[in-house]
């Protein structure tokens, strides 16, 4: 079986390319970094099985990051028979750089010149033979997102050839060049990297490669060629000197006059004053819209699952079966009715924000703002897909240079609402209290956010460094590739979430049956009777919802023993329902966040954020509760 | 950077390669106007991630908009938009092209 892994800069339709090549299986996103772990998928070319690996973008093999570090790891440790560098032949001179640097490798290699279509709304024709010959590499032009060239790119795959060899540098550069890296040949047994990228990376000043290098015999070597080399600039500039030319000999630039769309957006999306309006507009217009829509259907549903128990009810006599039965059914109808029309429409609505450019330039609004929380603004992307789910936003924090600023972003990414706690902002406080608690609560979760980053900016050590991000143009994500990629998110809580759902309120119905909720109930009472005022029924579901979070409104119901949620408000006040959203919004992640916090900041991390989060909840449950009690 | 350096304190303007320049950070650039950076100076991170975005040593620049607040500079190159922090354009060196 050949693998073919997919390695381009960001936005450069990577991900696009791979779901139309592998079956969907992989999402794309327009910032940098969307792709945060590989993924894998199969194909055939000429009934053969190709195994195909989409792998994060990168601008070089010199990461920066850890999304980009995750690339180049993989790159040398996987065995990849054919490399496909995706190059946006919009932006061909700053692609091209990377293309270089993969030819190093020495692999199997082909160039699908993605946005053929962009590049001539830009003015600029490439002549694809030419650059062909001048690079030595097969070059195949394609539009991703329309499906264009793909089957070309498909057959080239089997018959690519490694690149032909050229000298990139000029002659004296080239020597010392080879110099280091003969050296390195003699005194460096064990690196995964090409000894001539190595020696390039430690000439440039790259500290993995430059220290690696100083540890060997070669180090005096490599400290003089820096010296000659004006610390690397020499060959870097050679380098772009060489793209610049490559892009003047196989492309004409038609000079366009007309302002791009872009800059007509950018106008107004990125002005000192409409831009925060327009910022603000589009999110309130968000939560209004799912707002809207969620409530007549969560209406509709909750009559409709009412019919089925009445039905049930006369159909099973036997007592226990029936409550079983019922607890099934109760299950399949929260998932569908409760969570769902939440949940569908922000995931949705958060990928189109992320597929269509629009983070990007979030980031450059806010940056001053998340600064008082010692963040910059590429934070914000990480904060807003928190609204859609914690996990992929933790993960998102790789494009975060610092500890300090990764450790931040995850504590307050975590505390932002994720869906499922929406389902219970939205289910809960604003479908009994109404829009303005939703509006109230939302602001005053963005207040809490900005306050804990304050105080967190203070307590942790460390500096953050200033942000550099690149704005990616605006593009019209298709209809496929989004619902693809709302699907990616709603899967989880299909598959994982609606068993536990079932499962769960069986369990809740049977524990009642037996009257052990008397138990359990004692052991919470403490906390949530006595110091929160709330019924110590929730406390099971308060566990529940560590598991997974959806879970949390749907088994409230039933920890309280009534036959539907609309039956809430008889047995909890306003106030006690505002202190348990309250309380939800900012509780112990869930499981998932969890292992996913582990992963990206460690274990003392995860245990920090969690402890934090618990505490902070508490607290702030129990100022809402003596606010409104008193008022 | 030494003849930068040099070349500051001889005088503002200098004549390189046919442009006549007037040296000054980016930081203190005006928007709408092109310049042609010089030097990158400090951090080698920050560095390192200018030049992968095509801001390195000889390339025309214009600063797009800025951001209120001491915020970010966002600034054209030759084919892309990037945006960069304050800090950092205080340590890039451009010259004007008149």
């Amino acid at each position: 079986m050949i693998t073919v892994a997919l390695i381009g800069q960001p936005n450069c339709g990577k991900s696009t390319l791979f779901n139309q090549i592998a079956g969907y299986k992989s999402l794309a996103a327009n910032f940098p970094g969307a792709t945060v772990t590989y993924t894998k998928g199969t194909t055939y070319i000429d009934n053969e099985l190709v195994e195909v690996i989409d792998l994060p973008g990168t601008y070089s093999l010199s990461w920066y990051d850890d999304a980009e570090k995750e690339t180049v790891k993989a790159l040398f440790s996987m065995d990849i028979d054919v490399i496909v560098n995706i190059v946006d032949a919009s932006m061909l001179i700053r692609s091209i750089e990377l293309t270089i640097e993969l030819m190093s490798l020495e692999k199997s290699m082909i160039v699908a010149l993605n946005m053929m279509d962009e590049a001539s709304k830009k003015g600029i024709e490439i002549d694809v033979k030419k650059l062909e010959d001048i690079l030595g590499i097969k070059v195949v032009p394609i539009v991703a997102k329309k499906g264009k060239g793909i089957k070309e790119l498909l057959a080239s795959i089997k018959h690519a050839k490694k690149p032909r060899k050229r000298c990139v540098y000029k002659k004296e550069a080239e020597e010392k060049i080879t110099d280091l890296s003969k050296c390195i040949a003699e005194n460096l047994k064990d690196t995964q990297w090409p000894l001539k990228l190595l020696s390039i990376k430690a000439i440039e000043g790259f500290e993995p490669c430059e220290k690696a290098v100083m540890e060997t015999p070669c180090a005096e070597m490599l400290t003089k060629i820096k010296k000659d080399l004006d610390d690397g600039m020499v060959i870097i500039n050679q380098r772009h000197a060489l793209c610049m030319n490559i892009f003047e000999q196989s492309s004409q630039v038609k000079k366009t006059r007309k302002k791009s769309v872009e800059s007509y957006f950018d106008d107004i999306l990125m002005h000192p004053i409409f831009g925060y309006i327009a910022m603000i507009a589009i999110f309130a217009g968000i939560f209004y819209t799912v707002f809207q829509g969620g409530v007549p259907i969560e209406n509709l549903v909750i009559g409709l699952f009412g019919d089925v128990d009445n039905y049930l009810s006369l159909v099973i006599h036997n007592q226990l079966a029936f409550l079983i039965a019922k607890g099934a059914v109760d299950g399949i109808g929260a998932a569908t009715g409760i969570a769902l029309p939440y949940l569908l429409p922000f995931l949705f609505i958060i990928s189109f924000l992320e597929d269509v450019g629009y983070l990007p330039r979030i980031a450059y609004l806010m940056d001053s703002t998340m600064h008082k929380m010692g963040v910059h603004g590429t934070s914000v992307i990480p904060f807003v897909a928190g609204y859609g789910c914690s996990v992929p936003a933790i993960m998102a924090t790789r494009i975060l240079k610092s500890k300090k600023e990764k450790y931040i972003t995850a504590f307050l990414a975590s505390i932002v609402p994720c869906s499922a706690r929406t389902t219970v902002i939205m289910g809960l406080a604003g479908y009994f209290l109404g829009y303005w608690y939703v509006i109230g609560l939302y602001a005053f979760n963005l207040l809490v956010v900005l306050i804990s980053g304050m105080i967190l900016k203070k307590l942790l050590p460390g500096i953050s460094p200033e942000m550099i991000i690149d704005i990616p143009p605006y593009r019209l994500p298709s209809l496929k590739t989004l619902l693809l990629k709302t699907w990616q998110k709603v899967k989880d809580f299909v598959y994982l979430a609606v068993p536990m759902l079932i499962v769960g309120s069986v369990i809740l119905t049977l524990i009642s049956y037996y009257h052990l909720d008397v138990y359990i109930n004692d052991m919470f009472k403490p906390i949530l009777q006595d110091f929160l005022g709330l019924p110590s029924a929730l406390g099971v579901v308060l566990i529940f919802g560590i598991l997974k979070k959806e879970l949390t409104l749907i088994m409230l119901y039933q920890a309280l023993g009534l036959s539907s949620i609309a039956m809430v408000s008889s047995v909890m006040t306003h106030t006690q329902m505002l202190i348990f959203t309250v309380f939800v919004i900012f509780y112990i992640p869930c499981v998932a966040t969890i292992a996913a916090i582990n992963r990206e900041i460690g274990i003392k991390g995860s245990a920090f954020i969690t402890v934090g989060t618990t505490v902070l909840a508490l607290v702030l449950a129990y100022m809402t509760k003596i606010i409104f009690l008193a008022l | 950077m030494k003849s930068l350096k040099k070349a500051n304190k001889r005088n503002l303007t200098n004549s390189v390669c046919g442009y006549k320049l007037a040296l000054m950070r980016l930081a203190e650039a005006e928007t709408n106007k092109t310049y042609k950076v010089v030097a990158i100076e400090g951090g080698c991170n920050a560095k390192d991630r200018l030049i992968k975005l095509g801001l390195l040593p000889g390339v025309e620049i214009q600063i797009k908009r800025k951001a209120p607040l001491r915020g970010p500079f966002m600034v054209t190159l030759n084919d892309s938009d990037i945006v960069i922090g304050r800090g950092i354009a205080s340590k890039i060196e451009v010259a004007e092209i008149i």
